[in-house]
């Protein structure tokens, strides 16, 4: 795997904060996919190698209790120039006190002060979801940072199409113009309903809700909202148990897409909650999927992959082809991202194998794509064309043209 | 006594004259059937697409019960009322196919009474079939020549699926990943119809009970999310043998209402007769034959044997017709009522294991059902029936009680 300019060029501002921290400094490195991390520290190394500065490697863990104990036991007090590099603070920060705030965390924060008399660079190592308790919970100590620098892989299928998944609407697939003709329809349905004066709450409902759905898939995210609530009124005053789960999943999956994380956990909650008294197995293994995804975002790959796991045995289940081969997909990405190259092959590989056979085009284009970057990370050329080229020629075929833009600026770069 | 045989046919379930000619009323049977009228009207006002399911035994009368209703029911409603058997290869029913047949025969009907269907969605429909299957319609109409009807279309589709077992599963295949799309259809026909018509719609499926119960868990369990989906009224007949499956109280919790249609109960639970039963059933018989052509005690004896369910009655007085033919005689009498009984008693000596041979004499102690695997077996090949008054019980069907004397299970 190679670092693209954009990651050299930041990692250039890391080595410049190193050199010039002669009293010390925090800093932290955002980045969730270990395999990213090994080849950033590689970089670092041969850099700062060159620089005659020194790297001290610390790891955490769960036993960890207070840092500035262990810099001190590990660092000798020389005059040698040199980093202290931080990992693990995920791991060490999970032991939780009776306040449900983390420990380690807290004492971070109150030794906040004896970090001025620690004269070395001390670079903190972590994924999202710890960096953001970080700053709730040590907020004395997040106030002492200089620079987050914040590094991510590059993937194809997540800026390009939405991860989350919705509820099923038979929607999913119309294109804009049908799209904006089946709003239409059901916008004046429910002015006709209303100008004749009939209550017909049980289709009123359905109506925001697909108005909802079609806004959401044009990516009006706020307009959706609106309408999912008014759906969700209406279900409630039916007491209709079903149409609230699948409107509370999509107001979700809205909050989802809007990096609304903890909201979203909140309504996913509700939703899986009403999922589970109902019985519907099918909603069940969706929600945790999406669940999945928000733990994978912020690097929480074993939670991720905990969910991915109940999700898919609930597929298996109901052999839900589909729900399978995208948890697949899901699942190697996290191979994908922790350096397990073998494994995210043989995952991606069961996903395409699904997709074919059930002719679903859409989704085989994304995991196609995502194939050729995992070949171009372990350096095969040809083969990571090839993918992408196939992955183009299906988001060509089937009108994706935000898609195939994508694809055709990254075959471009796999040339190079 | 050839009139007999002709008259008492098992597979006959009354058409419009065939009931007023031969339809008894029965008391539990008939309350049952205003009770699900009553439900149906209310939710007339509030416009809610009820979903009901609708059980009952082999052979009780639920069809005739389900023309019951139907012709009991106001003006207001649209009624979409088909057999299983008509567009769905019973053996292998799948969900999809269930929603499929809602759309095709809704589309038949619109076709018939010559309503007229938005363009868009008319359209709409054709796209989304096409996708399925590629079926030759003609739609290039420019000229104004006659277009093919929509329906057309769909009962073909039905067809492949029915008879062709290389297509049905392909065709399944691709209606799966799209089924919410089907469901969006079939909502947007249902409020087309409404819009049009000013009725509401109430789609009936009848003898879909008939599925064996692994193929209905299947479509009731594993799928009854999507069947309460279409935003109709819909009554789904559903397999007894399902009432007792450990899957049945998930399955209750997506639909509105389960209604049971009793069978003639000619005893009490405490094994005393119940005269008003078997006069019923003496009224089923009188309605088509002269009584004179059943000796008494040989009528007795049926309908004792019978177990109160309508079509094992009607099986017992054919099978008799015809060996009294056979035999020259011109009345059907206690010894001709008794070896007809005794082959069909052979015929569930081989249905039974020793397995089920101790639940079935714990039934007979005990009349109490209870959820169980093996029962649901049991209640499907109707050797224990089920019985309502206050409270419901079940007995072990008469001419099985006989096979358990001869085993030495139970006394005489």
């Amino acid at each position: 795997m190679e670092l693209n300019q954009e990651q050299l060029s930041k990692l250039d501002e890391l080595v410049t904060l190193i050199t010039l921290s002669k009293d010390g400094a925090i800093a932290f490195v955002l980045c969730n996919e270990p395999v990213l991390r090994k080849e950033l520290y590689n970089e670092l190394e041969k850099r700062l190698e060159n620089l005659k500065t020194k790297i001290i490697n610390i790891q955490l863990d769960e036993n960890s209790i207070d840092l500035v104990n262990e810099i001190r036991e590990k660092v000798p007090s020389m005059k040698n120039k040199s980093a202290i590099f931080i990992y693990g603070i995920e791991k060490a920060s999970k032991a939780i006190t009776a306040s449900g705030k983390s420990a380690y965390l807290m004492k971070l924060n109150i030794m906040r002060d004896e970090f001025s008399y620690i004269n070395q660079p001390v670079i903190i190592w972590s994924n999202e979801a710890t960096l953001s308790k970080i700053a709730i919970e040590a907020p004395d100590f997040w106030g002492w940072r200089t620079t987050v620098f914040e590094f991510r892989m590059e993937k194809i299928s997540e800026p390009l199409g939405k991860t989350e998944k919705i509820i099923q609407s038979g929607l999913e697939n119309l294109t804009i113009d049908e799209l904006n003709e089946q709003y239409k329809r059901y916008s004046e349905l429910l002015e006709e309903y209303k100008n004749k004066n009939i209550v017909d709450d049980y289709k009123f409902a359905d109506w925001y809700f697909k108005l909802g759905m079609i806004q959401y898939l044009r990516g009006e995210y706020k307009e959706a909202l609106e309408k999912y609530k008014q759906s969700l009124e209406i279900e409630k005053k039916l007491g209709n148990q079903r149409g609230i789960g699948r409107t509370l999943h999509n107001i979700a999956a809205i909050y989802q897409n809007k990096g609304e994380y903890d909201k979203a956990f909140e309504k996913y909650k509700q939703s899986l909650y009403i999922d589970e008294k109902l019985s519907d197995k099918r909603a069940i293994a969706q929600t945790l999927h999406n669940i999945a995804i928000i733990h994978q975002k912020k690097g929480e790959y074993d939670e991720a992959f905990e969910k991915y796991k109940q999700s898919i045995e609930i597929k298996n289940k109901l052999g839900d082809q589909q729900g399978i081969a995208q948890t697949l997909h899901q699942i190697a990405g996290i191979h994908q991202a922790k350096g397990e190259y073998n494994e995210a092959f043989e995952k991606y590989n069961q996903s395409i194998e699904i997709y074919k056979k059930l002719g679903d085009l859409r989704d085989l284009a994304y995991t196609l794509a995502q194939m050729g970057l995992l070949y171009s990370q372990i350096g095969k050329k040809e083969e990571a064309i090839k993918y992408t080229q196939k992955a183009l020629d299906i988001f060509e075929k089937i009108g994706l043209e935000n898609e195939a833009r994508k694809a055709k600026a990254q075959i471009e770069k796999m040339r190079l | 006594m050839k009139d007999v045989y002709y008259l008492f046919d098992p597979k006959t379930t009354f058409g419009t004259e065939f009931f007023q000619k031969y339809y008894v009323e029965i008391e539990h049977s008939e309350s049952n059937i205003n009770e699900l009228k009553t439900r149906l009207d209310l939710s007339l006002k509030t416009r809610e697409p009820i979903k009901i399911l609708f059980t009952g035994h082999r052979g009780s009368g639920k069809t005739t019960a389900l023309h019951r209703l139907i012709s009991k029911l106001g003006d207001e409603f649209f009624i979409v009322h088909y057999s299983a058997f008509d567009i769905m290869d019973i053996n292998d029913i799948s969900y999809t196919d269930v929603l499929l047949s809602m759309l095709s025969k809704m589309l038949e009907k619109i076709d018939g009474e010559g309503l007229a269907i938005n363009e868009a969605l008319s359209k709409r429909i054709k796209t989304w079939g096409s996708t399925i299957e590629k079926i030759e319609v003609d739609n290039e109409t420019d000229s104004g020549e006659i277009e093919a009807k929509i329906s057309v279309l769909f009962l073909t589709l039905m067809g492949k699926i029915k008879t062709e077992t290389s297509s049905k599963t392909e065709i399944r295949n691709k209606i799966e990943p799209k089924v919410s799309e089907l469901i969006n259809i079939i909502n947007d026909v249902i409020i087309e119809i409404e819009r049009t018509t000013e009725k509401q719609v109430l789609i009936v499926i009848d003898n879909l009970e008939k599925t064996d119960p692994v193929k209905a868990i299947e479509i009731f369990y594993k799928h009854g999310t999507q069947l309460v989906q279409p935003l109709g009224k819909i009554i789904y007949t559903f397999p007894i043998a399902l009432k007792n499956d450990e899957k049945f109280s998930q399955i209750v919790i997506n639909f509105d209402k389960v209604s049971m249609h009793p069978n003639v109960k000619i005893m009490n639970k405490d094994g005393s007769t119940y005269k008003k039963g078997e006069n019923i059933l003496i009224d089923v018989v009188s309605r088509r034959a002269p009584l004179e052509l059943i000796e008494k005690d040989a009528m007795e004896y049926i309908i004792r044997m019978s177990g109160g369910l309508v079509r094992e009655l009607i099986r017992i007085i054919r099978d008799s017709s015809i060996r009294a033919i056979t035999r020259g005689k011109t009345k059907i009498d206690i010894e001709i009522a008794k070896t007809v009984v005794n082959d069909i008693r052979n015929l569930y000596r081989g249905q039974i294991s020793e397995e089920d041979y101790k639940i079935l004499r714990e039934i007979y102690t005990s009349k109490e059902l209870k959820r169980d695997q093996g029962l649901v077996r049991l209640l499907h090949n109707l050797t224990i029936l089920e019985y309502r008054n206050d409270t419901d019980w079940c007995d072990i069907n008469p001419i099985v009680k006989s096979l358990l004397t001869e085993k030495g299970l139970i006394s005489d």
